[in-house]
This record gives structure tokens, C-alpha cells and sequence, in this order.
């Protein structure tokens, strides 16, 4: 097996091979507790692993808690999580009344859909992610076109292949249903004097494009549009606040680690001689941990591996090169009039992120926690299985490669039978269970003619 | 091109630049728009004393620039902030004179820098904070204290590995 | 009036028979040019290749020039071709009107034959570096002309009565800025498409010249665009091609991307569809051909419509892979035991430990781009190995780079990314500000520094050649001018020999001279030595007074040493070695030469993607590229090299 590659082509032989670590860490700097019981580890599944190797490991099974999101005021906020549970199931918040969040994360499927592109009011030319750990991620989406949950939450109600609702529309259903008024003003305090508002669609578009629905956003009072979309960004930081809530945690994975740091290794149900292998190659060898690393088992940054598009032919998907220029243009983002903290750190780092051609057909690399259950996988939902996945890795077979100008190319790992089965059974070990089960299902039948 | 006005209150002004980028970069010809907004911590933003200078002349000896990450270990994928001190001499006792100081980072062995430009700020004579800083990729990073004085650059650099 | 264009019509051997397919009559929207038709042999230096209203095919060394021009016959004689597209050329002597000479431009595809337009001089600003001419509206033209100045970065609007309507550009990045355009194209609507070379982008204008959108960006994926080198438009598609990603890239009007074709091309002379270093399109005004002029390959290409239509066109664009391989190498730099090669594709520059028989590749430093360690396009690259030191010139970003090399000479050879640092920079205007506080008897523009060297005498300044103020300049290792050397008419390379300089230019009457320089640049006794040598030039290397030309149209390199002594100059070189091919000694275009110890000179075989290793006497020694190297023969040449004396390979 050979190693993860990522320089560019041109130098791909002589700059393949990691870099030598003549600063890595030495052992004793690594901060490996001493109690670490890598001898039982290696008598009972016969792997060793080194020590920044463990060291890497632990801070993959070291799940914080969550990072605090300042520009949502109620992102903690149980209440606003409670109306925002309702929101997220609620198909009236879409432009045909039949769609839902919940239509596309399905709590069934770990909140997927189990498609290979999302099928919302149209089709979407992307795979759903889940959003089950989502609120430890900097970027959103697969392109990372928002960086909040809140600011994520707010694109699919206006885009016309996902809920095609319109944020007016949104406002009217919050005001005329009893149950989400006083839930929203419980939170929020009253809610403005909205005075008359269409009964149609009304909302800018965010390319700029113009259509009926514009038309009647452009003539609604400079007030009004304020007024709508203060309460449109708060329906937006209720699901960010629902969202939250879905974390999920102790998998087999994490079980193992902390049996192994304990001192006194005890074998970990769902965690076995394969699994053990997995983490070796995975911590190791192979190299996934240069861009999965950390509790959420990846950078959260955007990468080109050279998954071929499924229509044939060039890539057309541009990835992080569009994704980037949306955020920075997002009105709802960070460092935006609707955020909560504007001068923070996330806000510099929108403020901040550069766009560049570089990042054409990149895109974010996902967590790994629950991978097992969101086939399909990749942004087009290519692959069917983890087998397929780790196939992928191993050959590179179909990758595209537009010549040595690409700046990122992975070198084929040439697994064997046994390792690629080992690096599934990994993999498969990562599945965890929520912390806050209530959150993982429908909300409570709501009162009224909510769903 | 700004320039540095030595005073100790806070003065978001001034840009990097990442290695990746070609042409992306408005910060690379004049400072972004939006940092004159951005008012920053206070000026006594605390230090983490126990925080070790890592310290190099720059190349021709003209400058010797020290900096310290505000947070120690820095941390894989997520913002950390650096203080930067530009002196004239070994001692550190007169302040480096220059038009404009450029923070950056970058992985030479995969031929990219960070996906974010540090916002700069003057906190006191020779003593700058860049903020927002992000490495997101484990591995061995350079840090580049850039230091423009009549459009011409002196460079000092340091090593370092981040664990995965 | 000034002379006429030279016009030769000559019938070219045609490569490969075949005829374009027939032009379906009511072709849909749907129809996509591209798919291979014929290519056709055209000799050296033809740059740019235009449809003529019977199918034949003009082709000109450039946009404007008045050289000499070919006409290659119909392909098909049945099958004219409707096309209304002007030609313009600047008919002058030197193609650069002031006050005493008026501008005449000869339109040719508009009216049955051939006119000239006379526009007077006066009130305008001196042409500057003109690439294309364009009428402003439709036969015959009434408002007056676009004129593209690649090397002023601007258009101008040039009305018949010699006033200047308005004017887009200046150097830069921004809006409406340029970095050495080179093409631009009017759409139905007079909106103007102006191709930002070194922007890596198309900008669209409004008729009145104001800024309207950008698109592009460098790269190779789906409408970015690599060092875009022409346009054409016709009906709402938009056609452009790209130098170095080898193809076209066809978009409508608003840069939404549609499709390419002819990417990629790295195997030497593959043709037959795949397009290499492209530098002109033509689509005729149908939309159902297009001819595309490949200078590199002295080539042209004639593409017909896909048969499957714009589903096909979208299907063959992605690359084969097992086409790609790496360019290597187009600006070379040599000293002792150390080489240094760009190439702009890859926008690195890769070091070579040279101390054994082939090179090994140790270390690349920086990438495309503006920031201050980035490199956007070489002007001259210069190593100096005692210091273990590069100099970068660049000529986009205007700026200067010293990168220092952190080696082990003791160590064993081995790749570290990390071995080469930046320690410092300069901003070329720097310099100039500079240059006006210790010259400032004369005006001083940017520099633009094309070449390097230095002495060995003890304590030489750096000599580098500034093309943009026709002199030599003398530098300090701050970059700091401490004096103003020769003044220079087309300086080529700046060569060093132990503690001599000789500076190689092309003179103000053309000629290549070969000029001694003492150590800071000043010009040594007399005139020079002038080389009655005409073949386009690419890299010189000086070794114990012989000097070593590369010689990119014969694909040999030219040696000349007797002639040297004298100061009658030379009849031609006196000795040559190479021709074209892919064999051991053989060249296709050699694009860099520069001499190591061992009196070793090392030729970049730029068509062929590899460099050579010879000895002084032109005996081949070995073969490397940036992964592999062989000093056993793998490819012996059928006849021997035409050295004078040299032995064949062992």
C-alpha cells in the first residue's frame, strides 16, 4: 500500500511520501498519557500504534462540547429549540405546502434521505448530508455556502428546487398560526406590526435574477421588508437552534478510546480485531486522518479528490469555487446586518475567507460520524456502500484529473481484500446514538393544523 | 498602501496575503474594506504569559520579529489569534520602522497557504496582533512575518507541525 | 503609402486527407464546433490564422503585422466559406504613428479587394505594442477602429479623424484593468470582448468602453481559463483560446461556460484534434468551422461540428488521462552544480542537484499568483550556486524575488519541499523611484527585467537587462541600483563567463550583437560583435568564450567561437548540433541553454518535455525530466549529429 499523496501532478513523484516530521512531536512532548494501554491493545488485536498516532486518535475521540454560535442569540435557547423542532417538520413552510426539512433529513435515515441527489419540490443536483452533528461545523453544505446553522436553515425555504417557499410566506404562517405565535413571541417577544402584506410569493433572489415574486418584494415598504425578514431570521435561528440538539455521540469508536486511555484496556463490544485494524490504517498509513482529524473526524475544509461527476464528461459542479462567493455575500451571514455578533470570530472568518479559482470543484469534506447510515456518498451520492468508498480510495479508478494544474491529487492506496474490509469495519464503528433522543423524532402532534 | 501609525489603541489596518491565491486577494493591494468597521478587542486583550516567543531576524538582519500564538497548542481547523513584535535590533528596544507588516502561513509540501486572510491590528509600538488565523490541515506549516518598507519585503519565517 | 502586406499563396502539404463533414443545412442551436477535420504544416513564427470568404485560409505572424503572409487553399472548394470578418493590418514601416506619420490600416475580407484607411497622426498618442485592430462598425467602416496595445495593458478607440473617442485599461487587476491582453472581439450589439491574458479572464465592455462583467480566473476546470490568447465570436457563442490548458473554450455572450474542446495535448506533436500551446481562432460565421493556428507545432487545425451535437461536445472534452504528462521547463537558469527551470503550467519553479550525470529534482518554490511569494509569469530567473541564491523576475506582478536555498552540499540528495525560502522582494516601481533619484536625466518607466547575471569578480553587483527602459542596470543585493550600464535596443540575455559579461540583443536594426560589459554593466570597447544569425532565439549560454544559442525554429543549438574573436561578425554560426526529433540529441523547439562545471551545457527540450545534457562538443550525455533521467542511450539517433568534431554518445 502507498501512501496519501497531495501534491500537485507535476511533482507528483518527488513530493509524494509525507513530509519528513523532523518537527513532529517526540513522544514525550505528545502528551500520551502514560496510563494508555497500548500493550493490551497490541497483545489483543496485534496493531501497534505510535504515539502521535494515539495522540491523534484520542483528539478524534474527544468529542467537545458544542462551540457556542453568538450570532444566534437563542442558539441555547430550549424554547427556541422546541419551536424550531416544529419548524424543521412542518411542510407548510415550503411554496407547495408538501415539503418539509424533515422530507430530505429524514430521522429515519439519520436525518438523509437515502438518495444520491436530494428530491425536494424539484430535483437537487446534490446529496443530502445529515445534519446530526452539524452544529460543530464552521462551513455548511457541501460547498460550505453558509456559516451558521441559522443562516443554513434559511436557504432551502427560498430555493426553488428544495422547499421553493418564500420568506413572506413564512412570516404570514408564523403570524396567522396561534400555536407559532405565541411559541415565537415566547421567544422572541411580540412580533412586529407587519401591516398588509402580499398574499403571494415575495422575496429577492440571492443571483440577483428578477421574477414576480421580486417584483413584489422591490414594492413592499423599506419597513415592511425589515420587518419580514427579522422574523424570517428568527424562524431561521429556531431550526438553528432545534439543530443543535442533534448530537450524537458514544459510538464503538469512542467506547474503545476511552476504554484503552483508562489504563485498563477491556475489549469494546462492536469493536474488534477489524475495527482495531481500520483505526491503524485510517490513524495511519493510509492517510484519511490528513483530512479527517478531530472529533468530528474531519478539517471541515474543502478538498478535490477527483470524484467523476455521474452525468459523464467535465465536472460542472463547481463546488467551493461558487460556494465561497455565497457566503461572503450572504446577507445572513456572520458578519451580517442579522447576525447576533458581528465583530466575533466567526464573523472574521467570513470577512476574511478568501476566494480563489483554486477552489473550483472542491468540497468540504464531511464528518464521518454516522457514515455508515447516510449512504449514498460523495456530493453526487456516487457511491452506494463504504466498500465502494474505500474502493475508490484504493484505485482512483474514474478519477478526474484535468492534468497537472489540478492542484490536489490523492496517489491510489492499493488495498488489500482484508484492509479495505478492515477500513469499512472502521468506519461502520463510528455510528453513535443521540444525546437528546426527544430531538431525533417528530416533534409532539402539534395543536391546530400543525403537522 | 497604509500606513502603521504607532499609537497603542486599536488599528485594524493592515492585510495578508495566502500563498494559493491568484488574484483572490483583495486584501493583497489595500486593506479590506470592512476591517476599518471591525473595532477588535480592547488593547489589553490578556497573554497567555507562559506562551513561548519563537524569535528570527529577518533576512538581512534589518528587523528581529518575535510572535507567540494565544493559544497554545495551536489548534488543528480552528481560528487562533498570534502576537507579532518587530524590533530593530536584537535587544528590543527601538520598534521596527516599516510601511506595512503581511502575516501569512502556508504548507509548502502541498503547495497551499490558509483559506483566510489574518485581520492585522497595531496594538502598541512594535506589537501587532493577527487575528483569525486557521490552520486546517495537520502537518508542517510555515509562519511568514512579511515587513514592506518603500515597496521593498523582508521575510522571516518559522517551522512547525501540527498534529492531526 | 507604406508597403504593401507581402502576400505569398502557397499550396502546403495537408498532413492528413479528409474534408470537413458537410455542413448540415439548418443546423440546430444545438450544433457545436470542434471535432477534427485536417491540419496542415505552416512554417515557423505564423501566428495567427483567418478564414478567407472562399475557404482558403490566410495565416500572419501576428494580429497587426505587415509581414510576411501565407494563404493555404480551400479545403474544399465547394464549400466557401461566408465570412465577413475584417482583417486589419498596420500598414508602416514601424507600426507606431506620432506626429509625423499617419496610421494606415488596410482592411482585406470587407469589400472585394483590399483598401487602406489613412487616419492622421497629430492628436494621437503613439501606438504602443498594437495586436489587433478592429473596425468599429460594418463595411466600410465609418467610426474608426479598436486598437489593442498588448505592452501598454489598453484599448483604445481610435476615430478615422485620428481622435481618440475613449480609451480601457492601464496595467492591472481590477475592473477594466489589463495584464498583457491580447485579443478582443465586438459582438452584434458593439459590445467589446477584450482577452485579459495574464488576468486569466475575458472582460466585456459596453459600447461607450465602460465596464460590464469579468469571467474567468486561472485554472482548468469549466470556465477558468489559462493564459487565454484569442477570441471570435459568432452569433451567441463566444470562443476563446488558452494557451496553456491547449484548447478552446466556448461560452455565450455572458460567460456562461458551454464546452471545450482539444485539451490536452502533452504528447510531442499529437495533433489530429488536440491542440498544443493555440495562439488564434477563427469560427466562421456559421458556426459550423473553425481554423486554430498552434505556432509551438507550427500547425494549423481545421474542426467541423460534432455529428452528436452539443451532447458530444460535452462528452469528449474530458482529457484521456493517459495523455497527460508533465511540460517541462521553459526558462532555465544554470550555474555550477545547480539548475533552475519554470514552466508556466505548473507556475513553480523545480531545483535540480546537477553534481550527478543527470538531474536530480530537490526542491520547487512558489505558485501562481500575486502575493508577494507568488510568481505570475517569469521574466528571468537567475542562480547563483556560491550563494545558493535565485533571483526572480516578474513581469506581471512587477515585482523582484530573491529566494534562498537552504542545502546541504554534504548531505545526501534527497527532495525538501521545504529547501527554498523567500528573503526578500522589491516592487519594480520601487526601482523605478529609485532610477529617477540617481538618473534623473531620463524618464523611467517600470522596469521589465527579461535578464540576469553576474560576474565572478569579486564583490559584482547583480546586471539585469531591463527591457521596458532599453538599458542595463546594475543592482545591489537589496535591489538597489548603484548603476546605470548600456543602453540596449532588444536585450536577450545577459551572459556571464567567469569574470567577463557580455550582454545579447537584438540591435536597433535587428540584428543580434553580442556586446561585451564590464562587471557593472557599462559597455567595453566598441561596437560588439554583430551575428548575421536571423533563426528566433531562445537561450544562450557562455562557456570559455564560446557562446551556445538555442535555436527554437531550426531545433538545434548554434554554436559560435571563431567568430567571437573577430569583431567582422559572422556569416552564421560555426557549428551547430541537433535537429528536430525525439531522439537522444534531437530537439523540438529548445526553449532554455545554460552552462554547468564539467563544461556541461544543459538544453530544455521544451517540445519534447525533457532537458539534454551535452558536452561542450555537442556529444550528448544524458536525458532527464523532473522524475527520471538516463545517461545510457534510450532513443540513439539514425544519422549522426552534425557536430563539427563532437563523438557520438558512448
Amino acid at each position: 500500500m502507498r501512501g496519501f499523496c497531495t501534491g500537485m501532478l507535476l511533482l507528483v513523484l518527488p513530493a509524494c511520501g509525507r513530509p519528513a516530521p523532523e518537527s513532529a512531536p517526540s513522544p514525550e512532548a505528545t502528551g500520551v498519557p502514560v496510563s494508555a494501554d497500548l500493550d493490551t491493545v497490541r497483545e489483543a488485536h496485534e496493531v501497534s500504534f505510535s504515539p502521535d498516532q494515539w495522540e491523534r486518535i484520542t483528539r478524534m475521540a474527544d468529542v467537545p462540547a458544542l462551540p457556542e454560535d453568538p450570532t444566534n442569540r437563542v442558539a441555547d435557547d430550549l424554547a427556541a429549540a422546541e419551536f424550531g423542532h416544529r419548524l424543521f417538520f412542518d411542510p407548510r413552510l415550503s411554496g407547495t405546502g408538501g415539503v418539509s426539512c424533515a422530507t430530505c433529513h429524514d430521522p429515519a435515515l439519520d436525518f438523509t434521505d437515502g438518495l444520491r441527489v436530494a428530491e425536494g419540490v424539484g430535483l437537487n443536483r446534490r446529496n443530502t448530508p445529515t445534519v446530526l452533528n452539524a452544529a460543530h461545523q464552521r462551513w455548511l453544505t457541501w460547498d460550505g455556502r453558509s456559516d451558521s446553522l441559522w443562516a443554513q436553515a434559511l436557504e432551502p425555504l427560498e430555493n426553488e428546487v428544495e422547499m421553493a417557499g418564500d420568506r413572506t410566506s413564512v412570516v404570514r404562517l408564523v403570524a396567522g398560526d396561534p400555536v407559532y405565535r405565541q411559541r415565537y413571541e415566547s421567544v422572541f417577544g411580540p412580533l412586529p406590526e407587519l401591516g398588509v402584506i402580499p398574499d403571494e410569493m415575495a422575496r429577492p433572489t440571492r443571483d440577483g435574477s428578477s421574477d414576480e415574486a421580486t417584483r413584489r418584494w422591490d414594492a413592499l415598504p423599506e419597513s415592511t421588508r425589515s420587518m419580514i425578514n427579522e422574523v424570517f431570521v428568527n424562524v431561521g435561528k429556531s431550526i438553528g437552534a432545534y439543530q443543535r440538539r442533534l448530537i450524537s455521540a458514544d459510538a464503538p469508536f469512542d467506547r474503545f478510546v476511552e476504554s484503552v486511555a483508562s489504563g485498563r484496556y477491556q475489549p469494546v463490544a462492536g469493536f474488534g480485531d477489524a475495527e482495531v485494524r481500520g483505526l491503524g490504517l485510517f490513524s495511519g498509513e493510509a492517510g484519511c486522518w490528513e483530512c479527517h482529524a478531530g472529533p468530528m473526524i474531519t478539517t471541515g475544509e474543502f478538498h478535490n479528490i477527483g470524484i467523476p461527476p455521474m452525468a459523464g464528461g467535465m465536472p460542472t459542479d463547481s463546488g467551493r469555487f461558487a460556494g465561497a462567493t455565497i457566503v461572503k455575500q450572504d446577507p445572513f451571514n456572520a458578519s451580517g446586518a442579522f447576525s447576533d455578533h458581528t465583530q466575533g470570530p466567526r464573523a472574521r472568518l467570513v470577512r476574511t475567507l478568501i476566494e480563489t479559482p483554486e477552489n473550483w470543484g472542491r468540497f468540504r469534506t464531511p464528518s464521518l460520524r454516522e457514515v455508515s447510515r447516510t449512504a449514498p456518498y460523495m456530493h453526487e451520492g456516487r457511491f452506494d456502500t463504504l466498500e465502494d468508498v474505500v474502493e475508490f480510495y484504493s484505485t482512483l479508478e474514474g478519477a478526474v484529473q484535468l492534468d497537472h494544474h489540478q492542484e490536489l491529487v490523492l496517489e491510489p492506496l492499493d488495498l488489500d481484500d482484508r484492509e479495505r474490509a478492515d477500513l469499512v469495519a472502521f468506519l461502520e464503528a463510528l455510528d453513535g446514538t443521540p444525546r437528546e433522543p426527544r430531538f431525533a423524532q417528530s416533534p409532539p402532534a402539534m395543536a391546530n393544523n400543525g403537522s | 498602501m497604509m500606513t502603521i501609525l504607532r499609537s497603542p489603541r486599536t488599528l485594524p489596518l493592515v492585510t495578508a496575503c495566502s500563498l494559493l491565491l491568484a488574484g483572490g486577494c483583495s486584501g493583497e493591494r489595500d486593506a479590506p474594506s470592512q476591517s476599518g468597521a471591525s473595532a477588535g478587542p480592547p488593547a489589553s486583550e490578556p497573554i497567555a504569559p507562559e506562551v513561548e516567543w519563537r524569535t528570527a531576524a529577518s533576512a538581512d538582519e534589518r528587523y528581529y520579529v518575535r510572535w507567540r500564538p494565544l493559544a497554545e497548542p495551536i489548534p488543528l481547523a480552528d481560528p487562533f489569534d498570534v502576537e507579532v513584535e518587530v524590533w530593530t535590533d536584537e535587544s528590543m528596544t527601538e520598534a521596527g520602522r516599516f510601511d506595512r507588516i503581511i502575516v501569512d502561513a502556508g504548507m509548502p509540501h502541498h503547495r497551499h497557504g490558509m483559506n483566510i486572510v489574518p485581520e492585522i491590528s497595531a496594538e502598541g509600538p512594535a506589537r501587532f496582533i493577527a487575528r483569525g488565523m486557521l490552520f486546517h490541515m495537520p502537518g508542517r506549516w510555515q509562519l511568514y512575518v512579511d515587513l514592506i518598507e518603500d515597496g521593498r519585503l523582508e521575510r522571516s519565517q518559522w517551522s512547525m507541525w501540527l498534529s492531526g | 503609402m507604406g508597403p504593401l502586406a507581402h502576400t505569398l499563396s502557397l499550396t502546403l502539404p495537408v498532413l492528413l486527407s479528409g474534408a470537413f463533414a458537410q455542413g448540415s443545412p439548418g443546423a440546430t442551436d444545438d450544433g457545436a464546433v470542434g471535432a477534427f477535420a485536417h491540419q496542415v504544416e505552416v512554417p515557423a513564427g505564423m501566428e495567427r490564422a483567418s478564414f478567407l470568404p472562399n475557404g482558403a485560409v490566410r495565416v500572419a505572424p501576428s494580429g497587426v503585422g505587415s509581414g510576411r503572409t501565407l494563404i493555404v487553399p480551400p479545403l474544399d472548394p465547394e464549400q466557401p466559406i461566408v465570412e465577413e470578418r475584417p482583417i486589419c493590418t498596420l500598414l508602416l514601416d514601424d507600426p507606431v504613428s506620432d506626429d509625423r506619420v499617419p496610421l494606415r490600416i488596410q482592411i482585406e475580407n470587407v469589400l472585394d479587394r483590399p483598401y487602406t484607411v489613412e487616419i492622421p497622426g497629430g492628436a494621437l498618442e503613439p501606438l504602443e505594442d498594437p495586436v489587433r485592430i478592429l473596425p468599429l462598425d460594418a463595411s466600410p467602416h465609418r467610426k474608426g477602429f479598436l486598437v489593442l496595445e498588448r505592452g501598454a495593458h489598453r484599448l483604445r478607440a481610435i476615430g478615422v479623424d485620428g481622435r481618440e473617442r475613449f480609451r480601457i485599461g492601464g496595467k492591472g487587476a481590477g475592473p477594466g484593468q489589463f495584464n498583457f491582453p491580447s485579443d478582443v472581439a465586438l459582438d452584434a450589439e458593439g459590445r467589446i470582448f477584450v482577452v485579459d491574458t495574464d488576468n486569466h479572464r475575458i472582460q466585456r465592455f459596453h459600447p461607450d468602453g465602460a465596464f460590464d462583467r469579468e469571467w474567468g480566473g486561472r485554472g482548468a476546470f469549466p470556465g477558468l481559463l489559462a493564459a487565454p490568447s484569442s477570441i471570435d465570436i459568432e452569433g451567441d457563442r463566444l470562443y476563446v483560446t488558452e494557451e496553456l490548458n491547449h484548447r478552446v473554450s466556448v461560452f455565450d455572450l455572458n460567460g456562461r461556460f458551454l464546452y471545450p474542446w482539444g485539451m490536452h495535448a502533452v504528447v510531442p506533436r499529437q495533433g489530429e484534434g488536440r491542440i498544443h500551446y493555440p495562439r488564434s481562432i477563427d469560427v466562421s460565421a456559421d458556426g459550423t468551422r473553425a481554423v486554430v493556428c498552434e505556432p509551438f507545432e507550427r500547425r494549423i487545425q481545421y474542426f467541423t461540428r460534432f455529428p452528436g451535437g452539443m451532447e458530444e461536445a460535452r462528452r469528449q472534452a474530458m482529457p484521456s488521462k493517459q495523455d497527460v504528462s508533465s511540460h517541462f521547463g521553459r526558462y532555465l537558469a544554470g550555474d555550477d552544480d545547480l539548475l533552475a527551470m519554470w514552466e508556466p503550467e505548473s507556475g513553480a519553479v523545480a531545483v535540480f542537484d546537477m553534481t550527478t550525470d543527470t538531474g536530480i529534482n530537490i526542491t520547487v518554490f512558489t505558485n501562481h499568483g500575486s502575493g508577494w511569494d507568488d510568481l505570475a509569469r517569469m521574466g528571468a530567473l537567475h542562480l547563483d550556486s556560491d550563494r545558493q541564491e535565485f533571483v526572480v523576475s516578474d513581469v506581471v506582478n512587477d515585482r523582484l524575488q530573491l529566494w534562498r536555498l537552504d542545502r546541504d552540499r554534504e548531505a545526501s540528495i534527497k527532495y525538501d519541499p521545504f529547501m527554498a525560502r523567500l528573503t526578500s522582494a522589491v516592487e519594480l516601481d520601487a526601482l523605478r523611484a529609485d532610477l529617477a533619484s540617481i538618473a534623473p536625466d531620463r524618464s523611467w518607466v517600470v522596469p521589465r527585467i527579461v535578464s540576469f547575471t553576474r560576474s565572478e569578480a569579486p564583490d559584482a553587483p547583480l546586471l539585469a537587462a531591463d527591457e521596458a527602459n532599453g538599458v542595463v542596470l546594475a543592482l545591489d543585493d537589496r535591489f538597489r541600483p548603484v548603476a546605470v550600464g548600456v543602453d540596449c535596443a532588444t536585450p536577450l540575455e545577459l551572459l556571464a563567463d567567469g569574470e567577463d559579461v557580455r550582454l545579447l540583443e537584438r540591435d536597433d536594426q535587428a540584428r543580434l550583437r553580442l556586446l561585451p560589459l564590464d562587471e557593472r554593466g557599462s559597455a567595453l570597447d566598441g561596437e560588439g560583435t554583430i551575428l548575421e544569425f536571423n533563426d528566433a532565439t531562445r537561450g544562450a549560454a557562455l562557456l570559455d568564450g564560446v557562446l551556445f544559442l538555442g535555436n527554437q525554429s531550426g531545433d538545434r543549438i548554434d554554436v559560435f567561437d571563431r567568430s567571437l574573436a573577430s569583431s567582422e561578425g559572422s556569416a552564421g554560426s560555426d557549428r551547430q548540433w541537433g535537429q528536430t526529433g525525439e531522439l537522444d540529441g534531437q530537439f523540438y523547439a529548445p526553449a532554455g541553454v545554460a552552462a554547468l562545471d564539467g563544461e556541461r551545457i544543459v538544453v530544455v527540450d521544451q517540445g519534447n518535455h525533457r532537458a539534454q545534457i551535452f558536452a561542450a562538443d555537442g556529444s550528448w550525455l544524458s536525458t532527464f525530466s523532473l522524475s527520471s533521467g538516463y545517461t545510457v542511450p534510450r532513443n540513439p539517433p539514425q544519422v549522426e549529429a552534425p557536430a563539427e568534431d563532437g563523438a557520438l554518445p558512448e
